[in-house]
C-alpha cells in the first residue's frame, strides 16, 4: 500500500478522485452534482490512461521538421493520449445529454432532487 | 481480398454514413431509409453467414493499410454473421410492427431524429458484433447508449423522461466501469486488440504475474457490461425503460440493445480471457449467483407486477440470468446455448412488447391485468401472437424457448456435480415461475370481459405480418433447432 | 408584445405536408404531456415536497437514509482501496518497462510518421491508424446533440403549445441574460478575432504541432459564444442560423464519413489510394489529415456552439 503510494502517485491521485466522483453520484440526490461527480469519475478515468502513457525524461510525441530520424527512446508512449483525446470527446458528449435531461426534469418538475422527482413520477404514473 | 469478405466493412459503415444524411432528409424519406438499411443488412449478413458456413475460419478486414495491430479491424466468422442477421432482421420487424404507434406516439417534428437514432443504433450494432478491438467496441457502446436514451424519450409521455434519467446514470456509471476495466488491461498488456490481448493475457497467466491486477480489470469490465445488460442486482432501470416508451423502441432496448453488450461479454470472455483462463480470474463464481438471483428475482418481480408491460421487462431480467447462466458454464456449450438464447429470447421479447402495447391499446389505455380481460378476442392477431411469444418464453415444446433451455440443461451437465444440480434445479424451478405468471397472463387475455370497450386500434396489414412473422420465427427456430444450433457451435471454433 | 403577436401569426401557420399525411393514414398524433409550465412556485409550497420532508424526517426513515450514506461511503473508500492496492501490482508511474516489449509505440513512433506524414505522432494515430475509433467518435458528439435537440430544440412552427414554451424562453432570454454590455463588446472586439485565429491555427496546424480537428474545433466554439454572449442573437442568427448549422455539419460528417470509407475500403482491399504524404513538415502534407482536421474541427465547433444555445434558449 506504502509502496503504491509513493511509485504510483498520478494513478493513486486519479483513483481516488475516481472514488470521490463515485461517492458524489451515489451520495448526492442532486441531479446537477450527481452529474458533477459523473465528470469527475470520467476525468480520473483519463487521468489514469494518460499517466500511463507518461515516462520519465521523455518528450512529448511530436517529431522535429528538419532530422526525422525518430527512436522509440526519444518519446513517450503516444497511443494513451490518442484514446484519452477520444475519450474526452465521449464524456462531453454524456454531459451534455444529462444536462438536457436535468433541464426537462426541472421544467416538468420544478425540482433537482431525484427522489422527488422519482416520488412525483410514480404519482402521476398511477394517477 | 474476396468480395464477400468486404461486407462486414459494409454493415458498419453505411448506416453511419446515412445517419447523417438521414438527419437533413425529410420526414418521410427518412422513415423508409430505416426500414430499407435493416432488411439490406439482414440480406447481406445472410449472404456473409452463408459464405463464412461453406468456407469455415473466419476472417479479418483490416480498417486502413495497416492492419492490427496498428489500426483497427473488424473480425468476422459464422457466429458473428449469423448474429448480424438475426438482429437486423428482428430490427426490421420490431419497427414495422411498432410503426403505427410510432408514427403517433412520437411528436412529428422528432420523427426525422429519432430515425437519424435508429441508423446510429443500426451502425453501433454491427460495430458490436464485428469489432475485434477493445477500444472501438467502447466508442459505440457510447454511441448505442445515447441511441437508446433518446429512443427512450423520444415520447415525451408518462414517465419516459425519468426513466431515460435512470437509464443514463445506469449506464454512464457502466461505461465508465468498462472504461477503467479497460485502461487497467491496456496498462497491463499495452495492447487493445482482443487477439493480441489474450496472448499477453495467456503469458501473464501462465507467468502468474499481475494476477490481481487482471482480476480487477476483468471485474471492471463484467460489471460495466452487467450494468448495461441489466444483470440481477443492477437491473433497476430497466423497468421503467422499457415499459414507458414507443413499443418499437422497447422491442429494440430488450432485444437488441442489451443483447449486444452480451454478445460482446461473450467476445470477451471468449477472444481476449480465453475459456481455459476463466477459473484463474474467479470471474465464475460470481457470474453464476449473479445469473442465478437474477433468474428467480426477476421472475418473482414479476409474479408480484400488476402491470402488463412492466411485467414482461421483468421477466426479461429473468430470461438475461439465462444467457448468463450460459456464459458462467464456460464451455463451448454453454457459450452456444447462451447464444441460441439470446436469439431465442430476442424474438420473444419483442413480440411480446410489440403485442403487449397492442393489447393494451385494445383495452382503452389501461394496462392493469383485470383490465385485460378479453383482449385476445378484441385483437385477435396480437392475442395469438403474444400467446406463441408468452408459450417460447416458458419453454413449452415445439418453441424456441424449449430448444434453448434444453441446451442451457445440458450445458448445466458440464459444471461439477454441486453446480450442475443447482444449475438444473434452478431451471426448473424458473420455468415453473415462468410458466405461472405467463399462463396466467394468456387466461386473462380470453376472459369474458368485465365491460365493454370502445377503442377500436387501426393497425396496418404489415404490422400485423410483422407480428405474425415474429411468431413463425420462433416456432421455426424451435423446429429447426439442431440445425441452427449446429450453426452457432461451428462459429463459436472460430470466435476465440 | 408587439413582436409576439407577429410571432404568434407566423407560427400559426406553419403547417407541413407530412402531417396532413400523416394524420389521414395513422390519426391524430398522441398528445405530449400537459406542457412544462414556467412559473416556478416557491418549493416549500408544494405538496410533494411537504410529502418528502415527513418522509425523511420521521425516524425510522431517517435512520435507513443515514445507514444508505454510510453504506454508500464505506463502499466507495473499499472500492478506492482495492484500486489502489492493486496499482502496486500494476508498472511503475513513469517508467519504460512494460514498452521494452511494446512493438506498438515503437511502429508508431519510428515508422508512423513515413506513412501518415504527420509530424505529430498523436494526430497521426487518431485520424489514420485508428481512425475507425475517431470516425465512431465524432457521430458521438453528433448523435449527443441530435438527443439534446430532441430534448430542448422548440420548433417555432409547430402547435401552440411548443409556442408558448418558446415564447417562455425568449422571455427568460432576455431576462437573464447581458445585453449590450460595453466592457463584454469592448472585450468581445478585441478577443473574438484572436480567439478565431488562434482556432483556425490550431485547426491546420493539427499535423504538425500540438492541437487538430478536436482542439480546434472546441476553441473556434468558444469564440463564437463568446460573439454571441456580447452581441445577441439578432447578430449571430445573420449568418449562423439552423439551416448552416445543419448543411455545415452533415457536409462535413459526409466528407469525414466518405473519405474514411475510401481509406478502409482500399487499404484492406491492398489498392493504392492514391493519396499522398506530401513534403514532411510542411503544411500541405499528411494526405488526408489536413481536410480531416477541418471536417471534424467544424463539426466539434458547431455542436459547441449549438449545445450553447441550446440550452440558452432552445433556438439558434
Amino acid at each position: 500500500m506504502l509502496n503504491a503510494l509513493t511509485d504510483h502517485l498520478e494513478e493513486v491521485a486519479a483513483l481516488i478522485l475516481f472514488g470521490i466522483g463515485f461517492s458524489n453520484l451515489l451520495l448526492n440526490r442532486n441531479m446537477i452534482k450527481k452529474i458533477i461527480g459523473f465528470s469527475m469519475m470520467d476525468s480520473a478515468i483519463y487521468l489514469f490512461l494518460a499517466s500511463y502513457g507518461y515516462i520519465r525524461g521523455r518528450l512529448a510525441p511530436i517529431l522535429p521538421a528538419e532530422t526525422p530520424a525518430p527512436s522509440v527512446t526519444q518519446y513517450v508512449n503516444p497511443l494513451p493520449a490518442g484514446l484519452v483525446l477520444t475519450g474526452i470527446v465521449v464524456s462531453v458528449s454524456s454531459t451534455a445529454i444529462m444536462l438536457a435531461l436535468t433541464v426537462r426534469l426541472y421544467r416538468r418538475y420544478h425540482t433537482l432532487n431525484i427522489d422527488e422527482i422519482a416520488m412525483r413520477a410514480k404519482e402521476a404514473d398511477e394517477a | 481480398m474476396i468480395w464477400w469478405q468486404n461486407i462486414p466493412f459494409f454493415l458498419v459503415w453505411t448506416p453511419l454514413l446515412f445517419a447523417s444524411i438521414t438527419a437533413v432528409l425529410r420526414a418521410k424519406v427518412s422513415r423508409f431509409l430505416i426500414l430499407l438499411f435493416p432488411a439490406v443488412s439482414a440480406l447481406l449478413s445472410a449472404i456473409l453467414t452463408w459464405y463464412c458456413l461453406r468456407n469455415g475460419g473466419s476472417f479479418a478486414f483490416s480498417m486502413g493499410a495497416f492492419g492490427a495491430p496498428y489500426g483497427n479491424e473488424l473480425r468476422a466468422g459464422a457466429l458473428e454473421a449469423a448474429l448480424a442477421t438475426a438482429f437486423s432482421v428482428i430490427m426490421l420487424l420490431s419497427l414495422l410492427g411498432g410503426w403505427n404507434r410510432m408514427n403517433v406516439q412520437i411528436p412529428r417534428q422528432r420523427l426525422g431524429l429519432y430515425c437519424v437514432m435508429v441508423m446510429l443504433l443500426l451502425s453501433g450494432m454491427m460495430a458490436e458484433v464485428f469489432t475485434n478491438d477493445m477500444f472501438t467496441a467502447y466508442v459505440f457502446i457510447e454511441i448505442m447508449t445515447i441511441a437508446a436514451c433518446s429512443l427512450i424519450v423520444a415520447r415525451t409521455r408518462g414517465r419516459t423522461l425519468f426513466a431515460a434519467t435512470k437509464y443514463m446514470i445506469f449506464n454512464q456509471l457502466g461505461s465508465g466501469l468498462f472504461l477503467l476495466g479497460l485502461s487497467i488491461l491496456y496498462c497491463l498488456t499495452g495492447n487493445l486488440l482482443m487477439g493480441d490481448l489474450h496472448e499477453k493475457v495467456a503469458a501473464l497467466i501462465a507467468e502468474g504475474a499481475h494476477l490481481d491486477s487482471l482480476t480487477l480489470a476483468v471485474a471492471l469490465i463484467t460489471i460495466g457490461l452487467a450494468v448495461k445488460s441489466a444483470l440481477y442486482p443492477f437491473h433497476s432501470w430497466l423497468p421503467d425503460a422499457y415499459a414507458s416508451c414507443t413499443p418499437a423502441s422497447s422491442a429494440m432496448l430488450s432485444s437488441l440493445i442489451s443483447k449486444t453488450y452480451i454478445f460482446l461479454y461473450i467476445k470477451f470472455i471468449v477472444r481476449v480471457i480465453g475459456l481455459e483462463n476463466l477459473d484463474v480470474i474467479h470471474v465464475r463464481p460470481i457470474l453464476l449467483a449473479c445469473a442465478i438471483a437474477s433468474i428467480l428475482m426477476g421472475s418473482i418481480d414479476a409474479i408480484l407486477e400488476k402491470k402488463l408491460r412492466r411485467m414482461i421487462a421483468y421477466s426479461s431480467v429473468a430470461q438475461i440470468g439465462y444467457v448468463y447462466l450460459g456464459i458462467a458454464v464456460g464451455t463451448e456449450l454453454g457459450i452456444a446455448a447462451a447464444v441460441f438464447h439470446i436469439i431465442a429470447h430476442a424474438l420473444a421479447k419483442s413480440l411480446l412488447f410489440l403485442t403487449g402495447d397492442r393489447l393494451i391499446g385494445a383495452s382503452d389505455g389501461d394496462a392493469h391485468f383485470h383490465e385485460l380481460c378479453g383482449a385476445g378476442f378484441r385483437a385477435p392477431v396480437c392475442g395469438a401472437a403474444f400467446t406463441v411469444g408468452a408459450l417460447s418464453i416458458v419453454g413449452v415444446p415445439l418453441f424456441a424457448g424449449f430448444a434453448s433451455k434444453l441446451y442451457l440443461s445440458q450445458a448445466c451437465l458440464d459444471m461439477s456435480p454441486r453446480w450442475s444440480v443447482i444449475g438444473l434445479v434452478v431451471l426448473a424451478f424458473s420455468t415453473a415461475l415462468n410458466a405461472a405468471y405467463f399462463l396466467i397472463t394468456i387466461v386473462t387475455l380470453y376472459r369474458t370481459p368485465m365491460h365493454a370497450y370502445q377503442t377500436r386500434m387501426h393497425h396496418h396489414w404489415y404490422s400485423n405480418a410483422a407480428l405474425a412473422a415474429l411468431a413463425v420465427l420462433l416456432v421455426l427456430m424451435g423446429l429447426l433447432g439442431p440445425g441452427i444450433f449446429s450453426i452457432i457451435e461451428s462459429g463459436i471454433k472460430y470466435l476465440g | 408584445m408587439k413582436m409576439n403577436d407577429d410571432r404568434i401569426r407566423w407560427l400559426a401557420d406553419g403547417s407541413e405536408s407530412l402531417d396532413s399525411e400523416m394524420l389521414r393514414e395513422y390519426g391524430q398524433p398522441e398528445a405530449e404531456e400537459a406542457p412544462d409550465a414556467f412559473e416556478m412556485p416557491h418549493p416549500r409550497e408544494r405538496r410533494y415536497y411537504h410529502l418528502l420532508h415527513t418522509w425523511t424526517h420521521r425516524r425510522g426513515e431517517r435512520l435507513m437514509n443515514r445507514m444508505y450514506s454510510v453504506a454508500v461511503v464505506l463502499i466507495c473508500v473499499a472500492i478506492c482501496a482495492l484500486l489502489i492496492a492493486t496499482t502496486a501490482d500494476m508498472p511503475r508511474f513513469g517508467d519504460a518497462a512494460p514498452l521494452e516489449d511494446d512493438n506498438l509505440s515503437e511502429f508508431y513512433v519510428e515508422e508512423g510518421y513515413r506513412h501518415t506524414g504527420a509530424a505529430n505522432i498523436v494526430t497521426g494515430i487518431i485520424l489514420d491508424f485508428r481512425g475507425f475509433d475517431t470516425l465512431g467518435e465524432s457521430h458521438v458528439l453528433f448523435i449527443a446533440l441530435c438527443t439534446v435537440l430532441m430534448l430542448l430544440y422548440l420548433p417555432k412552427k409547430s402547435d401552440p403549445k411548443t409556442m408558448r414554451e418558446w415564447l417562455e424562453s425568449e422571455a427568460d432570454d432576455r431576462r437573464f441574460e447581458p445585453h449590450a454590455d460595453l466592457i463584454l463588446q469592448q472585450g468581445a472586439v478585441l478577443l473574438v478575432p484572436l480567439v478565431l485565429v488562434f482556432g483556425v491555427y490550431i485547426l491546420l496546424n493539427g499535423h504538425l504541432s500540438p492541437g487538430g480537428g478536436f482542439s480546434g474545433g472546441t476553441v473556434l466554439g468558444a469564440g463564437l459564444i463568446l460573439y454571441l454572449l456580447a452581441y445577441g442573437f439578432r447578430k449571430t442568427e445573420r449568418f449562423f442560423n439552423f439551416r448552416t448549422y445543419r448543411r455545415l455539419t452533415t457536409s462535413a460528417l459526409l466528407f469525414y464519413a466518405l473519405s474514411k470509407g475510401y481509406i478502409f475500403f482500399t487499404g484492406a482491399n491492398g489498392i493504392s489510394n492514391g493519396v499522398g504524404t506530401g513534403r514532411f513538415g510542411a503544411i500541405l502534407s499528411g494526405g488526408l489529415l489536413l481536410p480531416l482536421s477541418v471536417a471534424v474541427g467544424l463539426v466539434v465547433a458547431c455542436t459547441m456552439y449549438v449545445l450553447y444555445t441550446l440550452f440558452r434558449k432552445g433556438d439558434l
